[in-house]
């Protein structure tokens, strides 16, 4: 009796712990504190949920770990947050495999080092999956460690120039006396407290410089964005939308069919909105790599798909593209190691707003079309397979490839050629045969060819179809594949590597499906 | 068939039909085809082998550009063919017009253009030499001479001969596209003159080659040949050094004429006083074996004296300063703060010898070879004969002395390497000749040679064209931006001056990435820098006639036009 008596009062001492520990804290002034971090300003906020993201791998109670780190709240090296899923790894470290968290004590050991020693003695292409993971980790251990002291995050601010470094709060002082006071609060987690004592912080720093401390209204405009996710409730917004129209197709209700094409318009809305907050952040074009790419591309497709969907009101523009426009944000949003949403300062050879802002978004949006023609091309190729006998829908899919096809033609060969002719002007020469340039004209040709094809009457609409799913393939390369696969040319600032498996699946499954598709139409 | 026998028989319908099928669509398709294979088939191989390859092997041959050629070729008879043009075919005529104007442009730019590249250094007189992207041979005596070559594919050089004032004359034999050239030695010399080849071999650093020392000359691995004028000269070298150096590392602080002198070892983080001043400096951190990892930290590698930095704060006053000193002589102190005046002392770390260091001896006329050894095993001398090898002190390496020549002439052998580097270093091979005596000798690129011919001297180098302009360029400043708060370059720019002597026109311009600056037509891009160097900068020279700029931009226009006309106005037009 007194020993399951000892248990429940442990049991409800620990869930009462959990309690105090879950409880939220009030972090919102705190979290608009400004940081001078990798070349720019952003607000603590923005640092908590980079650091949570490269430690943990995600973003939850991100301020809770920053905290915790930078205002040595608790032992470090005792806090299991160092991110490990590598099964191979974990064995050879001999870690609990089904363990995902680690702490630093644990990791810290020679068997990692042995490895890490090894694998930076590797050239970056010759380490397996083990060296680079432990070479990854080491970089997650790193990042703890660094955050860690008290002098790791620079929040006060030069008083002279708008670009000098910024300085740690120093040993002694008023301002050290005000984030001692914030450390108290936050440990004994007195909500109300913590967010007097840091907005008191808050404006202690900002009157050491206030002329060049970044405005309330910016600082609060990034917190904003990394609060709101518009870009992750663009995505349910296009789920939901494209659950409706089939939902409400058999029955061709017109009610769910205009609160479908209203849902998918409202994700539109929150995407663009999502670009214009980080473009107001970043201060630049909202295309400068891999990540904002992939969301721009979805972008585009969703915007095509709503401008077809209006001309035509066939519901099979939003039911086709839907899905694809929110697997793109999905991938956008799940891999964060290969595409970066990080908003870091610009790389020299892109610091040229124009080109930026004229070039790189008519080629992504030519993408984007042919993300459409490639979507609805899926459809028709399923009707093919099918239902062959629907001729007149087949026709019509076919027509909107087409319509697709030629916006994809007009983007990419307006923006091929604006980008020579800013390469002219900057660079002497109007074409160089770069990766990149080969490559766009690759999938511009591998679109031409079937449209001229067509004219001569070698192609049909089927052909048509085929073609939309597979040259889209060398838009894939000419995005993805130059970046990641070649890894060669001018166009090197957006080099990276990762997803090769993801992207190769992809290859094969539209192999698999054209592959089928033809068998099915040759045979009957 | 049928159709051929016709044309046969018909000059007018075989050139109807042959332009019809020039002009079709069937020939475009088969073409674009064929042209998309090779494209993505070249980007592959770019891959494998460099991008120097690819554009050797594919981009610049005449079999792709012919491609390209039939391309337009194709382009313009199909546009023809349609004559007398209807209004809807006007999307089609403008956009495959525009698509001939950019690889009309394209071409024409690539060779009506100049280009060339400017290399100006801040404070330096203004200039107004461009070097240009093609090889020149430059004889500089008795006349200065230039002559542009051109190397075709199988590596002939054209010109073959060129004449010379004073009835020589130049043959250009032979042509390497990627080169180097090893120094030799030959018996040969009437005077004592001695070369001693060595081989150098390390199992642990994987080294294994042999190499011609002459006197004074030093290898790679401190390995040096000297003369002894006499023997009392030989005796010197070959006596372990007076015991003057340092044997620990010592920290020396000079103010004025008074002096700090005190070994490193127990005095990390001390305050210590230059006597005799108010001048106090602190070993803040000190690192024996300083090295930066692939992160770029610093860490510490050993506790042995390799590499000794230290960091060190000064305080004099109201001044207060940090510094890193370097063991290593060939490192000046670097500064890392400076608050007040300047305090101006004479920072010092005096460091043992680390190096290894292994001295051959000649004694001056005769066949007598001797070695002096100084390394951490400490010092070792005698004579010693080809064939016997010696121990280096570092790691397992070894030197055995293959062959010693008491009268060696000096040669160089040029040696082919594989094509495909990304920076390849040509060679060619030219004779002088007379008309009764020729010599010949290998010109390696950018190295200036001096070759004999009937007694006289004549500078001859094989290098890059120049070229003047008709006005001049000067660097007034170059500008790195960094980020904010660090170290990372956010861009540079080159602040230059143009100036015509002429008309008296003069113009500053901003030049960086993506922003040209032009001037009389001359456009000028930031090519590239030195981060070693910042008063350096190098400028592309560009210079297109102005109709081949209409051209590309006008077919740029039209293209895209066109492209939209043919999709989107069919119904209007």
């Amino acid at each position: 009796m007194g020993v399951t008596m000892m248990k429940w009062i442990l049991i409800c001492s620990i869930w009462l712990a959990v309690f105090v520990e879950a409880q939220e804290l009030d972090f919102s002034a705190l979290r608009a504190i400004a940081v001078q971090k990798d070349g720019r300003k952003k607000p603590l906020d923005t640092v908590a949920n980079e650091t949570a993201q490269r430690l943990t791998g995600r973003r939850k109670d991100a301020m809770e770990l920053l905290l915790n780190l930078w205002l040595q709240a608790r032992d470090w090296r005792a806090m299991p947050v160092v991110l490990l899923t590598h099964r191979e790894l974990k064995q050879q470290l001999g870690m609990p495999v089904e363990q995902k968290y680690f702490t630093h004590e644990q990791l810290a050991a020679p068997a990692l080092e042995a490895i890490v020693d090894r694998a930076s003695r590797k050239d970056s292409h010759a380490r397996n999956g083990v060296e680079r993971e432990a070479l990854a980790l080491a970089q997650r251990m790193h990042t703890l460690a660094e955050l860690a002291r008290a002098d790791s995050l620079a929040i006060v601010p030069h008083s002279t120039d708008g670009k000098g470094a910024w300085e740690p709060i120093p040993d002694s002082g008023p301002l050290k006396e005000r984030l001692d006071a914030v450390r108290a609060a936050f440990l004994k987690r007195d909500s109300p407290a913590l967010l007097a004592l840091s907005g008191e912080l808050d404006a202690a720093l900002r009157a050491v410089s206030p002329s060049l401390y970044p405005s309330r209204e910016s600082l609060a405009r990034e917190v904003h964005y990394n609060q709101f996710h518009p870009f992750r409730k663009a995505e349910w917004l296009y789920v939901l939308a494209f659950v409706l129209l089939l939902a409400s197709w058999p029955a061709r209700n017109r009610a769910g069919y205009w609160a479908a094409v209203a849902l998918f318009a409202a994700g539109v809305l929150l995407h663009a909105y999502g670009f214009y907050l980080r473009t107001m952040i970043s201060g630049r074009p909202p295309i400068t790599n891999m990540y904002e790419s992939v969301v721009w591309v979805s972008f585009g497709a969703a915007l095509f798909a709503l401008v077809l969907e209006m001309i035509f009101r066939s519901r099979f523009c939003l039911a086709a593209v839907a899905p694809i426009a929110a697997v793109m944000l999905l991938l956008a949003d799940m891999f964060p190691a290969v595409l970066d949403p990080g908003i870091g300062p610009l790389v020299p050879v892109l610091r040229s707003n124009f080109w930026l802002a004229v070039h790189v978004p008519a080629v992504t949006l030519g993408y984007s079309a042919f993300a459409v023609a490639m979507a609805l091309g899926h459809v028709t190729l399923a009707y093919y397979v099918f239902k062959p006998a629907a001729q007149e829908t087949i026709d019509r899919l076919e027509h909107f490839i087409y319509r697709a096809m030629q916006a994809g033609v007009l983007l990419l060969a307006a923006g091929s050629i604006l980008g020579g002719i800013w390469a002219h002007y900057a660079w002497g020469r109007f074409w160089g045969w770069d990766p990149k340039e080969t490559w766009s004209l690759i999938s511009l040709l591998s679109y031409v060819i079937p449209l001229h094809g067509r004219l001569i009457g070698w192609l049909r609409g089927f052909g048509l179809s085929v073609a939309s799913v597979l040259c889209f393939l060398t838009v894939l390369m000419a995005w993805y594949g130059v970046n990641f696969i070649l890894g060669k040319g001018l166009h090197a600032y957006g080099f990276g590597t990762g997803g090769t498996p993801y992207v190769a699946a992809f290859v094969l499954l539209e192999l698999g499906i054209t592959a089928v598709a033809v068998y099915k139409k040759v045979k009957s | 068939m049928g159709v051929l026998w016709h044309g046969a028989a018909s000059p007018v319908i075989n050139l109807r039909q042959t332009a019809k099928l020039l002009g079709s669509l069937k020939l475009a398709v088969a073409l674009l085809s064929i042209v998309t294979a090779v494209l993505i088939a070249a980007t592959f191989y770019e891959s494998h082998t460099t991008t120097a390859a690819v554009t050797a092997h594919v981009y610049r041959t005449w079999w792709f550009n012919a491609l390209l050629g039939a391309i337009g070729v194709n382009l313009a008879t199909a546009a023809v063919l349609r004559w007398p043009w209807k209004r809807h075919q006007v999307g089609f005529i403008v956009t495959h017009a525009g698509l001939i104007l950019i690889l009309g442009g394209c071409s024409a730019s690539f060779h009506f253009g100049t280009e060339g590249l400017m290399g100006l250094r801040v404070g330096e007189p203004p200039s107004n030499t461009v070097q240009l992207e093609e090889r020149a041979l430059i004889v500089m005596s008795p006349e200065v001479t230039r002559q542009t070559l051109r190397v075709d594919r199988r590596g002939n050089v054209h010109p073959h001969k060129v004449s010379l004032p004073g009835g020589l004359q130049l043959t250009l034999d032979e042509f390497h596209a990627n080169a180097s050239s090893e120094t030799v030695a030959r018996e040969g010399a009437t005077e004592w003159s001695p070369a001693v080849q060595i081989r150098l071999h390390s199992t642990m650093a994987a080294h294994d080659a042999r190499q011609w020392l002459f006197a004074g000359s030093r290898s790679a691995a401190n390995i040096s040949l000297v003369v002894a004028a006499d023997a009392a000269h030989l005796s010197r070298l070959t006596n372990a050094p007076p015991a003057g150096a340092v044997k620990e590392v010592r920290l020396v602080v000079a103010l004025q004429d008074r002096r700090l002198d005190v070994p490193m070892r127990g005095n990390v983080e001390k305050d210590l006083t230059v006597p005799g001043t108010d001048l106090t400096v602190r070993v803040l951190n000190y690192w024996p074996d300083f090295r930066m990892n692939e992160k770029h930290e610093i860490v510490n590698a050993s506790d042995e004296p390799n590499n000794p930095v230290a960091m060190l704060s000064l305080t004099r006053g109201e001044s207060a300063e940090r510094w890193f000193v370097f063991g290593n002589p060939q490192m000046r102190p670097l500064p890392r703060e400076q608050r007040g005046t300047p305090i101006g002392a004479e920072l010092q770390l005096l460091a043992p010898v680390q190096q290894a260091q292994m001295t051959l001896v000649a004694l001056d006329g005769s066949s007598g070879l001797f070695f002096a050894a100084q390394n951490k095993d400490g010092f070792k001398s005698g004579p010693v004969t080809p064939g016997q090898t010696l121990e280096l002190g570092w790691m397992d390496a070894r030197m055995t002395v293959e062959r010693f020549l008491t009268n060696a002439v000096p040669g160089k052998e040029v040696v082919r390497l594989p094509d495909g580097a990304e920076q390849p270093q040509p060679a060619l091979r030219v004779t002088v000749s007379d008309g009764k005596t020729s010599s010949s000798e290998w010109l390696l690129f950018g190295q200036p040679v001096v070759l004999r011919s009937a007694g006289k001297p004549m500078h001859l180098m094989f290098g890059w064209d120049s070229m003047p302009l008709p006005f001049t360029v000067a660097l007034e400043d170059f500008v790195v931006e960094r980020d904010e708060g660090n170290h990372n370059v956010a861009g540079w720019m080159s602040k230059v001056r143009f100036a015509d002597a002429v008309t008296g026109a003069e113009k500053r311009a901003d030049v960086w990435m993506n922003h040209p600056a032009v001037f009389k037509g001359y456009k000028f891009s930031q090519a590239s820098w030195n981060p070693q160097d910042l008063q350096y900068t190098v400028l592309q020279v560009k210079k297109d006639p102005l109709w081949v700029i209409v051209l590309t931009w006008g077919g740029s226009g039209l293209t895209i036009i066109g492209i939209g006309l043919m999709f989107y106005a069919r119904r209007w037009v």
